[in-house]
C-alpha cells in the first residue's frame, strides 16, 4: 500500500477533484504551453501564472509539503542547468566574478526563468496527477482522441506496476533472508537471475491475464462505461481560465 | 436429464508434449455443484481452461448447453461459462473495480444502461456494493477474491468455474466465500485442494490423477473413503 500516495490524494474530495478530467487537462496543457511560451525577458508576465496556480492547489487541498518534495526530487535534472545559465549566457550587464569566470545578469535572469517554469509546469502536471484518479486521467485522454493502444499500455502498467513492484520485494526478501550478509557480493550475483526470473514471471503472467480477458469476451477492443461527466462548474473553470489570461496578456502588452 | 456440460474423450497435450488430460468423459446437470479434486499436476486447471474454449482440445469433444464448442461457437458459449481464476491479480486487470466488473457485460455488447444495472447487482451479490471506484490493487485478498466472482457474475453465466477459491484467504473470507459459492444458483464447478469447503458447497466430487478420472461420485461418499483420498495424494477433511 506504501506505494500508491498518489490515490490516496486523487481519492479526496475538493472542488478540484470533482471538476472533470477533460477541463483539468485542457487547463493543464494550456498553462504548461503559456508558461513555457512567456519570453525569457518578461518575467512579470509569468509572475501572473503563479496566482491560479496557488488558487488551485489552496482549492485542492493537497498537502503543500508533499508538492515541495516532489519538486525537489525532479531539481537535480534543472538544477544542473540552471548552475551553469550565468556563466554561459553572455547577454547584459557583468555583475560578479568568480574566479575566471564572468557572471552576467542576463545568464541569472535566464536561470530565474527557467527556475520559474521549471517550477509552474511540474506544480500544473502534480495538481492535475493529485486530483484525478488515474483511471479517470485515461478516459479523459481517450476523450481527445490519444490512441487506444497507447491508453491500453498506460492503463496496464499503472495496474500492474505495483504487482511486479510487489514481486521483486517478496523475491529479495527471499535472497536476503538466504544470504548472510545482505547486498553483498552475493546479492549481486543473484541480480542477473532475479531480473531474468522476473521478466519470466511477468510474461507468464501476461499470459493468464491474456485468458482471463479472453474467457470474458476479449476482441481486441477495451470497452469501459462511459461516466464523465461535464458540468457548469466544468464550464465555469474554463470560462474563468481563459478569461484571465486573455486579461493578463491585455495588461501585460 | 439435460447435461449442462459433457466432455467426451477430453485429451489434451502441452507444446512441450506433457499429455495433461488422458481422456476424460465427464456430464454435469444444470445446478450441480461439482469439485475437482487430486493432486498438484493432476491436470485440474487444464481440464478447466478448456471449459470456454481458452485451451483448445487435442482429441474428444466438449458441449455446453447441449451444443458443441468449437470455433465457431466459442464466443457465443463463453458468456455462459465464467472461469474465476486462482490468482485475483491475474483476474483484475482494469484500474477500477467499476471497470473490471463492466468488462465482460461490455463485450457481450449490451447497453450501458444495462452494464451498470448488472454492475451494481453483481458487486451487491458478492456483498461489495459501493467498490465501483476502488482500484483492485487498493482490495484485500478475500475482497480481490469476491470482485474477481462478480466479473463474471456480471455476464450472468449459466456455469460457474472456480479454480482454487479458497487458496490464500483467511478464515473470514473463506467462510463468506462458501456463505456465497452456497447461495448461488448457478452450476458450479470448482478445481480445489479444500475438502473442507468441498463437504460444505459441493453435492459431487471427481478425482483426476494423472490427468485421468480416478473416482466420480456424490461428494459424501468420496470424501469420506479415506483409502481412495490417500491413494491419490488426498487427506480426508475429518482427518
Amino acid at each position: 500500500m506504501h506505494h500508491a500516495y498518489v490515490d490516496q490524494l486523487s481519492a479526496m474530495s475538493s472542488p478540484v477533484h470533482r471538476l472533470d478530467p477533460r477541463t483539468k487537462i485542457i487547463c493543464t496543457l494550456a498553462f504548461c504551453g503559456i508558461v513555457v511560451s512567456v519570453p525569457a525577458d518578461r518575467l512579470a508576465l509569468l509572475a501572473w501564472c503563479v496566482p491560479p496556480l496557488c488558487a488551485a492547489l489552496a482549492v485542492s487541498r493537497l498537502p503543500l509539503l508533499y508538492f515541495l518534495k516532489r519538486c525537489l526530487l525532479l531539481s537535480p535534472f534543472v538544477a544542473t542547468v540552471l548552475v551553469f545559465f550565468p556563466f554561459t549566457q553572455h547577454s547584459g550587464t557583468e555583475v560578479a566574478r568568480v574566479g575566471p569566470l564572468h557572471v552576467y545578469s542576463g545568464g541569472l535572469l535566464m536561470s530565474a526563468v527557467l527556475a520559474a517554469r521549471f517550477l509552474c509546469t511540474v506544480l500544473a502536471a502534480l495538481i492535475l496527477a493529485c486530483t484525478t484518479p488515474f483511471a479517470a486521467l485515461l478516459r479523459g485522454l481517450e476523450k481527445f482522441r490519444v490512441p487506444r493502444m497507447f491508453i491500453m499500455v498506460l492503463s496496464f502498467l499503472y495496474r500492474y506496476l505495483f504487482v511486479l513492484v510487489d514481486e521483486s520485494d517478496r523475491m529479495r526478501r527471499a535472497r536476503d533472508s538466504r544470504s548472510p550478509r545482505p547486498g553483498g557480493a552475493a546479492a549481486l550475483r543473484a541480480a542477473p537471475g532475479m531480473i531474468g526470473m522476473l521478466f519470466i514471471r511477468t510474461y507468464d503472467r501476461s499470459d493468464r491475464v491474456y485468458s482471463a480477458m479472453l474467457a470474458r469476451g476479449f476482441d481486441g477492443t477495451v470497452r469501459t462505461l462511459d461516466e464523465l461527466h461535464f458540468h457548469v462548474a466544468d464550464a465555469a473553470v474554463l470560462a474563468g481560465f481563459a478569461a484571465y489570461f486573455i486579461a493578463v496578456f491585455i495588461v501585460a502588452r | 436429464m439435460q447435461h449442462i456440460v459433457s466432455l467426451n474423450g477430453l485429451k489434451h497435450s502441452y507444446h512441450d508434449g506433457t499429455a495433461a488430460l488422458r481422456g476424460i468423459s465427464v456430464q454435469i446437470a444444470a445446478g450441480e455443484r461439482v469439485a475437482i479434486i487430486g493432486p498438484n499436476g493432476a491436470g485440474k486447471t487444464t481440464l478447466l481452461l478448456h471449459l470456454n474454449g481458452i485451451l483448445q482440445a487435442t482429441a474428444g469433444t466438449i458441449e455446453i448447453c447441449g451444443r458443441k464448442l468449437d470455433r465457431a461457437s466459442v464466443a457465443e458459449l463463453r458468456p455462459k461459462v465464467g472461469i474465476v481464476f486462482q490468482n485475483a491479480d491475474d483476474q483484475l486487470f482494469m484500474p477500477t473495480v467499476l471497470d473490471d466488473v463492466a468488462f465482460g457485460p461490455l463485450n457481450m455488447g449490451l447497453a450501458p444502461d444495462e452494464v451498470s444495472r448488472r454492475v451494481t447487482e453483481a458487486l451487491g451479490d458478492v456483498g461489495l456494493a459501493g467498490f465501483e471506484r476502488k482500484a483492485p490493487y487498493h482490495l484485500s485478498g478475500g475482497e480481490k477474491k469476491a470482485v474477481a466472482i462478480a466479473t463474471v457474475l456480471s455476464m450472468s453465466p449459466e456455469i460457474l468455474v472456480l479454480d482454487e477459491p479458497t487458496g490464500s484467504l483467511d478464515h473470514r473470507a473463506r467462510r463468506r466465500l462458501i456463505r456465497l459459492l452456497t447461495s448461488l444458483p448457478h452450476t458450479l464447478i470448482t478445481a480445489t485442494h479444500d475438502l473442507r469447503m468441498v463437504a460444505e458447497v459441493c453435492h459431487r466430487v471427481i478425482i483426476l490423477d494423472g490427468g485421468k478420472l480416478a473416482a466420480d461420485g456424490p461428494a459424501a461418499s468420496i470424501l469420506a473413503d479415506a483409502k481412495l483420498l490417500e491413494a491419490h495424494g488426498l487427506e480426508s477433511p475429518g482427518s
